[in-house]
């Protein structure tokens, strides 16, 4: 188990978003967090990168639990996960090549790895040949894919994707689901938050719904306990 | 800690908002020539003021009865108080010459006495010429019985205290607005290059940065500004001061040894203001991140 929620509770201005919510995650487990827009899919994933800390419950990822985190150890927890936004969040100023080196300089990564990183993660969503492309240079799919190989540069243990879709025409989605699902093949552990459930149909896996303050969920190839919407 | 990184990230401000890198500098500049401005007329005031209080001299003179011997000890107890930087004594017959060599007019011409009485000139050090202090040395010599009249220009010294002690206040509130609106207007413009920044702090803080590592390019940029505005400031003072020497026929009392302090000051002001503007500035940012306390 990589991730889990134990009893958590969250609410923004007393407005109540989780109201002790448990799921549990396995290590290479792609699973979807889904649900319409607001009912608080991306404080789930602040929740586990620790941009939100629960007010009750526990969060638990790997090594960390939210009950004994102290902010000095955050960084650390963040070098375990990718984060992939629906907005890209690339460094307009820099090349594909500095967004990438400058993740890894930022976590002190050896100097002598970091060609060689950027080189396999830019290998991996298939922009080798975009690398001294600046961001607005490159279509939103590129932009996307470049976010992933950010995402994926360091190892992370967990990928978080909020939206990754969401700014994106059909097929390219189908391309950055696709190289998720790859991610994930090689055992990284993707977590996708979306209210797009024409992909969850497309690229079936686990699924987890929020809805009433809590979080139900389903194991693969079973019949859903919910109906998406159409 | 990857220096070279962090030097380029500090450096990058520059490269990367140039618009905003340069109000900052030119912000603080203003803001430390202000405060460089204020300090230099301070410290040319305080010397003018030293300079006359320098000049207050106290005359007293002596009944005729006072003997030889009399005249040696107070002479001796005069010099020996701590306050009083120089005393002269005065003969009836140098009274004379001098009276003669000022006037012309030799009195003996008619009367068959000298009458001009032996005195003290007595220079008070700068730090002490107060009224208080001149005040308790005249009643001291009044009552040794030896002194017939004490003299020294009170009126003027009187002036000279009250319009100093004014200047000086005056001097004092309008640095105190100046050092604040400084730190203010050095806050706000290093927040506003911040806010130009949020996405580099952000994506530092996504990717797993230390605090530490993402304040370190803040902190070396905040020096750099400082020590250019700082620079700035020190080298427009100079010209001014250049200025002022040539067209000003009063003479300029400051000395290069105090001008240079004062230039070096600016400078090391400069780098502190940018530092702690830069440090304070950064902290409270990333305070403002959602991990509560």
């Amino acid at each position: 188990m990589i991730l889990s929620f134990e009893n958590v509770s969250f609410s923004y201005n007393k407005h109540s978003i989780l109201k002790n919510a448990s799921f549990t995650m396995d290590s290479n487990e792609f699973l979807y967090l889904i649900g319409p827009s607001g009912s608080g899919k991306t404080t789930v994933i602040k929740l586990i990168y620790m941009d939100l800390m629960p007010q009750s419950g526990v969060v638990a990822i790997g090594e960390f639990n939210s009950q004994f985190m102290k902010e000095r150890y955050i960084p650390m927890l963040r070098r375990k996960l990718g984060i992939i936004f629906q907005d890209f969040r690339l460094l307009t100023d820099r090349t594909v090549e500095e967004n990438l080196s400058f993740v890894l300089h930022s976590i002190n990564s050896p100097k002598k790895e970091i060609k060689k990183k950027i080189f396999n993660a830019l290998s991996l969503v298939g922009l080798t040949h975009k690398r001294n492309a600046y961001p607005n240079e490159l279509s939103g799919g590129e932009q996307q894919r470049i976010v992933i190989a950010r995402a994926i540069i360091n190892d992370p243990i967990l990928i978080l994707a909020d939206e990754p879709t969401g700014n994106l025409d059909p097929d390219t989605s189908n391309q950055i689901m696709e190289i998720l699902k790859d991610i994930n093949a090689r055992g990284t552990a993707v977590l996708v938050a979306t209210h797009n459930y024409e992909l969850v149909k497309k690229f079936p896996s686990n699924v987890l719904q929020i809805k009433n303050e809590q979080i139900t969920g389903v194991k693969i190839n079973s019949d859903l306990p919910f109906q998406l919407p159409q | 800690m990857r220096l070279g990184f962090l030097i380029r990230e500090s450096l990058s401000g520059y490269k990367r908002y140039k618009m905003s890198f340069f109000l900052t500098v030119f912000s603080i500049f203003i803001a430390l020539s202000l405060l460089g401005f204020f300090a230099y007329i301070f410290v040319n005031a305080q010397l003018l003021v030293h300079n006359i209080k320098n000049r207050v001299e106290i005359e007293v003179f002596l009944y005729d009865s006072v003997s030889e011997h009399q005249v040696d000890s107070l002479l001796k107890t005069i010099s020996s108080i701590d306050r009083i930087s120089k005393v002269k004594y005065i003969s009836k017959e140098e009274a004379k010459q001098r009276f003669i060599k000022e006037t012309g007019i030799d009195f003996y011409e008619v009367l068959t006495y000298n009458p001009l009485p032996a005195s003290f000139t007595i220079e008070i050090s700068p730090t002490h010429s107060n009224i208080e202090f001149i005040d308790s040395l005249k009643a001291y010599l009044k009552k040794t019985n030896l002194v017939s009249d004490i003299i020294y220009n009170q009126e003027f010294l009187d002036e000279v205290e009250s319009r100093t002690a004014t200047f000086q206040k005056i001097l004092i509130i309008i640095f105190s607005v100046v050092i604040i609106s400084t730190i203010l207007l050095i806050s706000s413009t290093i927040r506003l290059a911040l806010n130009n920044k949020l996405d580099v702090i952000n994506t530092m803080r996504l990717v797993g940065a230390t605090h530490l590592f993402i304040e370190l390019p803040f902190l070396i940029e905040g020096i750099i500004v400082g020590f250019l505005a700082g620079l700035l400031s020190s080298l427009s003072l100079y010209g001014l001061h250049l200025l002022l020497k040539k067209i000003i026929i009063v003479e300029l009392l400051i000395t290069n040894k105090v001008f240079a302090y004062i230039l070096v000051s600016i400078v090391l002001l400069g780098i502190l203001l940018g530092l702690l503007g830069s440090y304070f500035t950064i902290k409270k940012f990333l305070k403002q991140s959602a991990f509560p306390k």
